[in-house]
């Protein structure tokens, strides 16, 4: 059984059809990249499944479950995790505790209103582990809102993987990133990917990256699905490189 | 040790109660009175500096808690320290559904609302003659269940403010305290970790209220009067302006604030006529040249000593 | 007395009502429409009119100098306080606006204390608008026409002035987008200092209209700030048209509700803004928040 399924996904505004009729089946652990150029639809796709956008026609089943009029939140519940094209982290909280409520999310401490002391420490132990896979360790005690923009793009992934997803969004993690970045990004993302449980959706503008990560590639333009494979597939498909790789170089 | 640490602030309070038995009696009426409006202002901290969500309507809720407490002493003799937490929890169920209202906005919407609230209740009460005492506001409350004595009552508040900041600290550094910080700083990632920021917002929203109308209630005893005026929109903004000059967010800063502004407008406005409009002005100046305070100047001053 | 007749006067008050209400509830949108801030002291302002009136009236005499003199009291404070204070701020986040339009309500409130003491000041009308005509074969005070046609004018001249102006060209851009208008070489800085001053000055000029009906005293601002920011809220913030709707729907309201079931009236505003606030968050005619 796949662990997501989204049949004829469409949000539309009036008559524009920012996703239109969309299909996408992933199973679980597998990873893919959706690409496409801009304005092809893949926020507004990512949005609508993570629940942060109402869709306008469509299902979306998470491990069998109909969670189509759920709400982010909701969602989020059910284990689905997401980084934003806009990065998202708490600015006055440190890197450390941003992470921590990753943990907190997954080990369900939340309608603790006293207490719980032990617990969140051992959560900010847990939480030091995954800033250390992400290189981030160093600067656990810094408020968020002051660490250097690539930085903060790993710690929203941090965040992301604390929360021991099922399905994991990537909204454009390397946006802003310089080319040293992506690169060591781009061998951090590889090495947590290989062992993570979690399934992965990414959306990339940088190419590069998405070759080396992603052996599933969708093609998104003008809200449509396009193409649907194996990335070296995709890759040398005509209809693709027209629409899109062709113009790129 | 840390300036906001716990243990100090009970061990203040604790010898705050303990001056009673040393000061003369006025001054013990005036120590009391100011530890109650520092619960008032630690209940608003909560809102305003914790879950960051400015409130212009918290005398709705401290006197709400004030009238409640005023009918149990007067209609059913209810011990004043029970009567305190009935009007406590009698606050915080009324609190749901304001609350959630009110958490269905944000920024101005509930600022305004929450004001609309509190003079919603300003008028109900000031028409409600019959239950109310209408304008003239109920007297003669009688302070049962304590020994008699001014000293009594100081301790009495201590333990109650005691109790009070012990929850609101236990709060705000517990999982769900935390979560309610994840959600005013940003409220994208807190639903992205799986939490539904408006009823995160309706939790601290009660618990504020529950505080307010416990240190109302405590003020209905103190006072032994409630009136119509106890809602009244300058009340919130004395009690704003007390956590916004004491530091909000500390929990302990705008318990200072209070202490503070009570004892300065206490000896200010005996010399001068132009108090108010001084404590505006200054208002203005705070908000603009020291956001973060007292705590935030205390803390500078003494992280530019450790240097 | 016939129950049309009834009618008509009721109506007649209503709109007097609203267009009172119009002259705060505009200013207050212009400045949350250009600047993004929130006047909580709008209401002081307003009363600041009605005591600067009452004052100018008693030494003056005369009732058009009030109304000359109001405005301009307003437009220097509205003036002083958006360069020394606002202006300092517009970097940080929301809350600030919040709380410093607050403290100048407080500190304006003291200051009226201070200066004209805590008992209501009562105005005389002069004889020309002091009198009666007959509406319907029932008398109607002469002052409260002249309000509606007061309220009528502002409109038309805020209209014609934002639609067919450079200025309020460049009024309309810097409420849609202040960076762009920015860049493109307007000093937003005084338009906003400008807007600032206009809004607070139409404030006190209702305030000095609003005196002889309402007569000036220390609640009156804390009063009117709700009911204008219910009308801004049920327009829409930064919405013309909804600032007109807003007025009217608020002043009909009261008029019509103090009228009939006088009982519920104080509640009728607050139970209007929470139904419209829960139904509709950004307003019935402004964007959703």
């Amino acid at each position: 059984m796949s662990l997501l399924s989204c049949r004829g996904l469409t949000r539309a505004w009036g008559a524009f059809r920012a996703v239109d009729g969309v299909d996408l089946e992933l199973a679980e652990r597998e990873i893919c990249a959706v690409i496409g150029p801009n304005g092809a639809g893949k926020s507004t796709l990512f949005a609508m499944i993570a629940g942060n956008l109402r869709k306008s026609a469509g299902t979306v089943l998470l491990g069998g479950e109909d969670v189509t009029a759920l709400p982010a939140h909701a969602m989020a519940a059910r284990g689905v995790a997401r980084s934003f094209q806009i990065t998202a982290i708490c600015p006055e909280l440190t890197a450390l505790e941003n992470v921590r409520l990753g943990v907190q999310a997954r080990e369900g401490l939340r309608w603790q209103p006293l207490g719980g002391r032990a617990a969140m420490r051992r959560g900010e132990a847990l939480a030091m582990v995954w800033l250390e896979r992400l290189g981030l360790a160093d600067r656990a005690g810094l408020p968020a809102g002051e660490l250097a923009h690539g930085d903060q793009r790993l710690l929203e992934v941090a965040v992301a993987l604390a929360q021991r997803p099922r399905l994991l969004i990537l909204d454009e993690p390397t946006q802003g990133m310089s080319q040293g970045e992506t690169r060591r990004t781009v061998a951090l993302l590889r090495g947590i990917m290989a062992e993570a449980e979690t399934a992965i959706l990414l959306v990339e503008h940088d190419l590069e990256v998405v070759f080396e990560l992603a052996p599933r590639l969708v093609v998104l333009h003008r809200g449509r699905k396009i193409a649907d494979g194996p990335t070296g597939q995709v890759r040398a498909d005509a209809a693709v490189q027209e629409a899109y790789l062709g113009g790129l170089d | 040790m840390k300036l906001a640490d716990p243990r100090l602030v009970l061990l203040a309070i604790a010898l705050a109660g303990a001056l009673g038995f040393a000061l003369p009696g006025h001054a013990t009426t005036l120590l009391t009175e100011a530890l109650i409006l520092a619960l008032f202002a630690l209940s608003l901290d909560l809102l305003v500096g914790h879950a960051r969500l400015t409130s212009f309507g918290h005398a709705g809720p401290w006197a709400f808690g004030a009238y409640i407490a005023a009918g149990q002493l007067l209609v059913w003799q209810i011990p004043l320290p029970l009567a305190v937490l009935i009007a406590g929890l009698a606050t915080a169920v009324i609190a749901i559904p304001v609350g959630w209202l009110c958490v269905r906005t944000g920024g101005v919407t509930f600022a305004m609302l929450s004001l609309a609230f509190a003079q919603l209740g300003f008028a109900v009460v000031f028409k409600w003659n019959a239950v109310t005492g209408g304008s003239d506001g109920l007297a003669g409350l009688p302070r049962l269940g304590l020994p008699a004595g001014r000293e009594v009552f100081l301790l009495f508040v201590c333990g109650v403010l005691a109790a009070a900041y012990l929850l609101a600290h236990g709060f705000v550094t517990s999982p769900l305290g935390r979560i309610v910080a994840a959600v005013r700083e940003n409220e994208q990632r807190a639903e992205a970790l799986g939490h539904d920021p408006r009823r995160i917002r309706l939790v601290v929203f009660v618990l504020s209220y529950f505080l307010a109308g416990v240190a109302g209630a405590l003020y209905a005893g103190f006072a032994q009067f409630v009136s119509p005026e106890l809602f009244f929109w300058t009340v919130s903004g004395h009690v704003l302006v007390m956590v916004v000059l004491g530091g909000a967010g500390t929990l302990v800063g705008p318990m200072l604030g209070a202490l503070a502004l009570f004892y300065a407008e206490h000896e200010l406005s005996a010399l001068t006529e132009s108090w108010g409009l001084a404590l505006g002005l200054l208002f203005m100046v705070v908000v603009i040249a020291a956001p973060a305070g007292l705590m935030g100047w205390l803390r500078a001053a003494m992280g530019a000593r450790a240097r | 007395m016939d129950p049309l007749a009834l009618f008509t006067l009721q109506v007649l008050n209503a709109l007097s009502l609203s267009a009172l209400l119009f002259f705060i509830a505009l200013g207050l949108t212009l400045i949350f429409g250009i600047m993004r801030v929130v006047n909580f002291a709008h209401g002081a302002v307003f009363m600041l009119g009605a005591y600067c009136g009452v004052a100018v009236q008693s030494a003056t005499g005369s009732f058009a100098a009030s109304l000359l003199a109001a405005p301009l009291a307003g437009a220097a404070l509205g003036l002083a306080f958006e360069r020394s204070a606002l202006s300092r701020l517009y970097a940080r986040e929301h809350s600030a606006f919040l709380l410093v339009t607050f403290g100048l309500a407080l500190a304006l409130t003291e200051a009226i204390r201070l200066v004209w003491g805590a008992d209501a000041r009562q105005t005389e009308l002069p004889e020309a608008l002091a009198g009666i005509v007959f509406v319907m074969d029932e008398p109607f005070p002469v002052y409260r026409l002249l309000l509606i046609g007061a309220g009528g004018l502002c409109w038309l001249l805020c209209w014609l002035g934002l639609q067919r102006t450079r200025l309020g060209l460049l009024l309309r851009a810097a409420s849609q987008n202040p960076t762009m208008t920015a860049a493109l070489g307007n000093d937003v800085g005084r338009v906003r200092a400008m807007v600032f001053a206009l809004a607070c000055a139409l404030a006190a000029l209702g305030g000095a209209l609003a005196a002889p009906l309402l007569s000036a005293s220390l609640g009156l601002g804390s009063n009117v700030i709700i009911d204008a920011f219910v009308i801004v809220m049920i327009g829409g913030m930064g919405s013309f048209i909804g600032t007109v709707a807003g007025s009217l729907l608020v002043g009909f309201a009261q008029t019509f509700g103090n009228f009939y079931v006088p009982e519920l009236a104080l509640g009728m505003t607050y139970a209007l803004m929470i139904t419209v606030l829960v139904l509709r968050p950004g307003g019935l005619f402004g964007r959703p928040e």
